[in-house]
């Protein structure tokens, strides 16, 4: 087909904007995935989305942006992921929303549907996982309900792409044609209220952002935002409105003996029960699932055994990341081997000069080589990762910790954050967004360095392999015990020093457990690894090209001695590691130039000791030394991308915090264990 | 909240703002839910139709229910 250049212009206009909103653990994410072909991430529990995420796509002459918002179970914002939802629906005005709907509880997730049909919103219901409705003998009249709402309703099963060309021709319709929904009428005795706020606005505010019942309705509900939006706009008239309003919510605390704002999500909800006994039928059936999900809730969830299984769980993964991913990592460590030393005979054969070829075989493959011996471990990681958050149990940890992050003051929530950390620092300090206290996420966000994230996995690895050769997966686990237990004690200590508010009560919806897609877990597993190769082709790539050139200069000193940069800044630093058992110069060069990337520690050994790696940290460590160099490595310092997180998410002051607690601590727990350890060896 | 099994809830101790919530995530005096876990003092899993809902100690604690049906 062919377009005159005008029509290519309007067309291009016509950009339609959507928003994709819903509970939290729906599949909103999975419908984005669906429309737009992304690949955001996904995960069996509430909370995975903290952030707008957007994507496009083309249908017919139209490109539609769409919008992923993190779940909301209202249009009342309690947390900062709900508050960036809200702020999106309320103030960016979309073309269209679609309500991503769990077909499976209709009932709660229609409590947003109504609060965004009052606003006047151009909703379309989507009815998702309605295959799990349909297994658990859930009927919906989704033309009944469309009839009855006077909004479109599509039928979709986002995880296996059904439904997904209807919700994209129902999109395009609903921008063209906005739906007009009736109007939602409460119980009269509440309508009354509703009408008399709604005239007092009529008269001082005739335009307004929002439709007017949407306004009374919240200023009834005493909604701060609306409130002082109005307040702004009415200047000298507020002064009546206000008191209409103090009246007649004292009025209506009177007659349904409760506060206002219990009051009208109940009279929301008698509507929603209205809508969903005409529209949805449940026949009798053995909801297999949820028996399953009961049972497996009482092992998991249980008194005694839950804290113990959430620790073998941990164990069995650091155990099979070794097992396996060595095997895999042999073979890369033997191929770098070969690389190093088949690029530097060719190259010198070639006549390349020594510089170069140094540069290559140590600087490039050496450095970059030492890291990325430990792409298995790191996949088999991220796998396990993936698996907890796919098969639901993610949600039962949050429930397992609860009692004992109480104990700090904490609560359960603060947990999964620490869970992500051990993959990485940055996208977990980041879901601390979901806490809703803030006292309580700056905490949970101070203590997150302290969760050993992949890339201290190289280091650990590394040392394991040379000094604990018998017990890898037990003096690993130890060091991710470690963190946990200092992150607890870190966070006891905050919470009794800077804050001393009562912890705030935790509410979680916990999803049902399903088997998990195969698909999602390898996809985000093959996924976090390329980011990790990324990071190694290029940050880690270019501090050990950096250093490779410290290690050479001045000119005509010894590669990697004494007398280079290197050596002179390194031998500047390593006295004051000398009481934790590792004063030697490679070492403070490598602690220094990993700030930037935790893997550079590892990096800047290949680099400095070439081929000669293991038998280099044999002579300089013990066993005891060992330990304490990998406890200090994880404790020391968060890496340049985690401070940047750091300083975003709860500012400047507590990013520079974080840098001076986590250095003493990390001095103190080294130089602590190698003292202590050196009385009982004599 | 001392119980497995069905019962029905009686009374939500809790301040404004936590009611508020607790009611809009769909949980409101006279509701029948069922206790899935109790880990008394601690906290308790509910199910009301197709919801799962976790609750911290400190909620569970401020929840009063009549049994209505009792397991085990």
């Amino acid at each position: 087909m062919r377009f005159s250049q005008n029509e290519v212009v309007q067309n291009k206009a016509k950009e339609i904007i959507v928003a994709l909103a819903g509970n939290p653990n729906v599949g909103k994410t999975t419908v984005f995935n669906a429309l737009t072909g992304s690949h955001q991430h996904i995960g069996n529990w509430p909370g995975v989305t903290v952030e707008k995420k957007e994507g496009y796509f083309e249908h017919g002459e139209n490109t539609i942006r769409v919008i992923d918002l993190p779940g909301v179970y209202g249009l009342t914002a309690y947390s900062i992921d709900e508050r960036i939802a809200r702020d999106f629906l309320i103030h960016d005005h979309p073309d269209v929303v679609v309500v991503i709907v769990d077909s499976t509880n209709l009932e709660r997730n229609m409590y947003l549907v109504l609060e965004l049909l009052e606003m006047g919103t151009n909703v379309i219901i989507d009815l998702n996982m309605i295959d799990d409705a349909e297994k658990q003998g859930i009927e919906i009249d989704s033309k009944g309900l469309s009839k009855c709402l006077k909004v479109p309703v599509v039928e979709t099963v986002a995880i296996k792409k059904l439904g997904i060309s209807e919700l994209k021709e129902a999109i395009v319709n609903a921008s063209r044609n906005k739906s007009n929904p009736g109007v939602i009428r409460y119980s009269t005795g509440f309508e009354e209220y509703v009408e008399e706020i709604k005239e007092v606005l009529k008269t001082y505010l005739p335009s307004f952002d929002y439709p007017l019942r949407w306004t009374a309705i919240k200023l009834l509900e005493q909604d701060a935002e609306v409130t002082e939006r109005v307040k702004e706009k009415l200047k000298d008239h507020w002064k009546e409105l206000s008191m209409r309003l103090s009246k007649a919510i004292s009025q209506l605390e009177r007659k349904y003996n409760d506060d206002v704002s219990s009051v009208i999500p109940q009279l929301r909800y008698a509507v929603v029960h209205g809508i969903v006994k005409e529209f949805v039928k449940k026949k009798r059936t053995l909801e297999e699932r949820i028996n399953l999900t009961d049972r497996l809730d009482r092992i998991f969830t249980n008194r005694i055994f839950g804290i113990p299984i959430y620790l073998l769980l941990m164990w069995l993964t650091f155990q099979l990341t070794f097992s396996i991913g060595g095997i895999f990592a042999d073979w890369i460590d033997s191929f770098f081997g070969w690389l190093a030393d088949s690029v530097g005979g060719y190259l010198k054969a070639h006549g390349v000069s020594d510089v170069l070829v140094s540069l290559l075989s140590d600087g490039v493959v050496g450095g970059v080589g030492a890291v990325l011996v430990f792409l298995p471990n790191i996949f088999l990681l991220f796998l396990a990762i993936a698996l907890l958050e796919d098969s639901g149990y993610m949600a039962r940890v949050v429930f397992v910790m609860d009692r004992l992050m109480n104990a700090i003051g904490l609560h359960g929530k603060s947990f999964i954050p620490m869970i992500l950390g051990f993959g990485c620092n940055a996208p977990a300090i980041m879901a601390t967004r979901t806490i809703e206290s803030e006292e309580d996420r700056i905490i949970t966000v101070l203590v997150n360095p302290l969760m050993s994230c992949s890339a201290r996995l190289p280091i650990y690895t590394l040392f394991v392999s040379i000094f604990f050769p018998r017990n890898q997966g037990i003096v690993i686990f130890s060091m991710y015990l470690i963190g946990i237990v200092l992150a607890i004690l870190m966070a006891k200590l905050f919470k009794t020093v800077f804050f001393k508010k009562e912890t705030s009560p935790l509410i979680m919806e916990l999803p049902p457990y399903r088997f998990p897609s195969l698909r999602n877990v390898f996809g985000e597993a093959i996924r976090r690894s390329m980011v990790f190769l990324r990071k190694a082709g290029t940050i880690i790539f270019a501090v050990v090209v950096i250093l490779w050139a410290l290690a050479s200069l001045p000119p005509g000193v010894d590669y990697a001695s004494e007398n280079s940069i290197a050596g002179i800044l390194g031998k500047a630093i390593a006295p004051i590691f000398k009481p934790a058992g590792f004063g030697f110069w490679q070492v403070g060069v490598a602690l220094l130039f990993g700030t930037m990337a935790k893997e550079v520690v590892v990096g800047t050994f290949g680099t400095l000791f070439k081929g000669t790696l293991t038998d280099a940290l044999k002579s300089m460590f013990t066993p005891l030394s060992a330990y304490s160099f990998m406890l200090f490595s994880l404790i020391y310092i968060p890496c340049i991308a985690t401070i940047a997180v750091i300083k975003r998410e709860i500012g400047w002051k507590w990013a520079i915090f974080s840098l001076i607690y986590l250095p003493i601590l990390a001095y103190v727990v080294s130089v602590g264990v190698y003292q202590i350890g050196m009385l009982f060896s004599g | 909240m001392v119980r497995h099994g069905v019962v029905r809830i009686i009374n939500i101790n809790a301040g404004r703002g936590l009611r508020e919530r607790l009611i809009k995530i769909g949980l409101v005096e006279g509701d029948v839910v069922e206790v899935i876990v109790n880990l008394f003092p601690g906290p308790v899993i509910l199910r009301r139709n197709g919801m799962r809902l976790g609750l911290g100690a400190g909620m569970a604690s401020k929840i009063i229910v009549q049994p209505l049906e009792v397991k085990r």
